[in-house]
């Protein structure tokens, strides 16, 4: 079964996002689906995060943002063999969904993205607990159990995550990535997934991500 | 030609700015930053404290350190040399960080084995070393979770000398600052008899970039075993 999910909690997100998410799926897959969003979670890890900290910067408050997504990867309700494309709720779909479906799906995948890759200027020079946008969650495709990994580590390290990073990206980057000794994923092919931040609305890939810009 | 205590640094120091012009002018920012005076006063400082309890390198022998948070250590090749270090274990999470090291670390690397890793000395402790290493360094303190969660009592070698530095500096970057030595002291697994020396120190450097005045703490400690035994 081909599982395509999203999520919502608090404020920026309503219905109407969720209702026009899953028009533009129905509108652009041509392999079957089962369309599901979440709002309740698995696990309550919101105890884990630090209190504001005035001393420190923004991005040194820790917290890991956006933690409720990685409770997603607690899939045991889904079959052994289904595929699960998780997507963020202000993406745009451009073309057809049933590619991610079609792929070798020994690893899971992730953005690699290309887009900051090319300006390392703009935040290389960070390369810290803070900020690493080499990855980007806003789309991600595993089988079940595939991820169960990262969530069973976050649950062991609670607390140590959500003090040390600011992002579930970074986390990812930085326990799950090429430099470790765990190299969890697989990447995208550039193009597929593109970026209105970085290259507007001109060629679009498959999905058009808007990492938080408003649209 | 410039020398450190008659080492030749010239060509460690030419071919590392070359290879920022080249391959890492992003990172020409940060590389200048870690050769202030400032970054060069904090070895000096934990160089004169462990030589006020220690003689060098005849009674520590301390041959084999793990450095955390390491950054760029073109300055700490010195002090580890002079130390009598003979393997130096780098941790760091940026591993863009360990091309760079390779360079400016070049004129040690001929007295002293240097092995990088790019990780989370916290999350990854698996893969850090633990057989026959003599100290562990820390002199960023500030840019981890607690060091009492990462060095526990029993953990390392009886004998090993554990040198941690902190700060109450505001920059972004540091996710762990403390104001107060106290604070600081907290922040690690030692007992008041684990402790050989805790400091702090008024830094001013003037207002070069992330160098303006702060305080800098300094926690140097070896377990004491023996006093448990005793128990």
């Amino acid at each position: 079964m081909n599982r395509i999910i999203c999520c919502r909690w608090g404020d920026a997100f309503d219905d109407r996002d969720v209702n026009a998410l899953s028009h533009q799926v129905e509108k652009n897959c041509s392999v079957p689906f089962d369309f599901i969003c979440y709002d309740k979670f698995k696990h309550d890890l919101s105890r884990f995060q630090p209190k504001y900290r005035e001393d420190h910067h923004f991005d040194d408050q820790g917290g890991l943002s956006h933690w409720r997504k990685l409770t997603l990867f607690d899939d045991a309700h889904f079959g052994e063999e289904d595929k699960i494309l998780y997507l963020d709720l202000d993406v745009d779909i451009k073309g057809d969904l049933a590619y991610f479906f079609e792929l070798e799906n020994n690893n899971p995948y992730i953005i690699w993205n290309h887009w900051w890759e090319r300006k390392p200027e703009e935040w290389l020079r960070q390369y810290h607990q803070a900020r690493c946008p080499l990855y980007n969650s806003s789309t991600l495709l595993w089988k079940t159990g595939q991820n169960r990994r990262i969530l069973s580590f976050l649950l062991e390290f609670a607390e140590e995550i959500f003090f040390t990073y600011k992002r579930i990206d970074t986390f990812m980057f930085h326990c799950f990535g090429p430099h470790t000794t765990r190299d969890h994923f697989k990447y995208f092919d550039e193009g597929i997934i593109t970026s209105h931040r970085l290259v507007g609305d001109s060629n679009p890939g498959i999905i058009h991500s808007y990492e938080g810009v408003v649209h | 030609m410039l020398t450190i205590d008659k080492l030749n640094i010239n060509n460690s120091l030419i071919d590392t700015l070359s290879q920022m012009d080249n391959n890492y002018p992003h990172r020409k920012e940060d590389f200048y930053k870690s050769l202030h005076p400032y970054v060069l006063d904090q070895w000096v400082w934990a160089s004169e404290e462990l030589m006020r309890h220690f003689i060098f390198p005849e009674k520590m022998k301390a041959e084999s350190a793990n450095v955390f948070a390491n950054g760029y250590s073109f300055y700490s090749g010195h002090f580890w040399r002079k130390w009598g270090l003979k393997n130096v274990f780098l941790y760091d999470l940026d591993p863009e960080i360990k091309p760079i090291n390779w360079s400016c670390l070049e004129y040690v690397r001929e007295h002293i084995n240097i092995d990088q890793k790019s990780l989370d000395v916290l999350i990854d402790d698996q893969f850090v070393s633990r057989d026959n290493i003599d100290m562990v360094i820390n002199m960023s303190c500030e840019c981890m979770y607690d060091m009492k969660h990462i060095i526990k009592r029993g953990t390392y070698p009886k004998n090993t000398i554990f040198v941690f530095q902190g700060t109450d500096k505001v920059q972004r970057g540091n996710i762990n600052i403390h104001k107060t030595l106290d604070e600081f002291e907290k922040s690690t697994s030692f007992g008041e008899n684990d402790i050989i020396f805790r400091g702090e120190k008024d830094v001013n450097f003037g207002s070069y970039k992330g160098s303006g005045p702060h305080k800098r703490f300094m926690i140097i400690a070896r377990y004491d075993y023996e006093s448990d035994n005793m128990l």
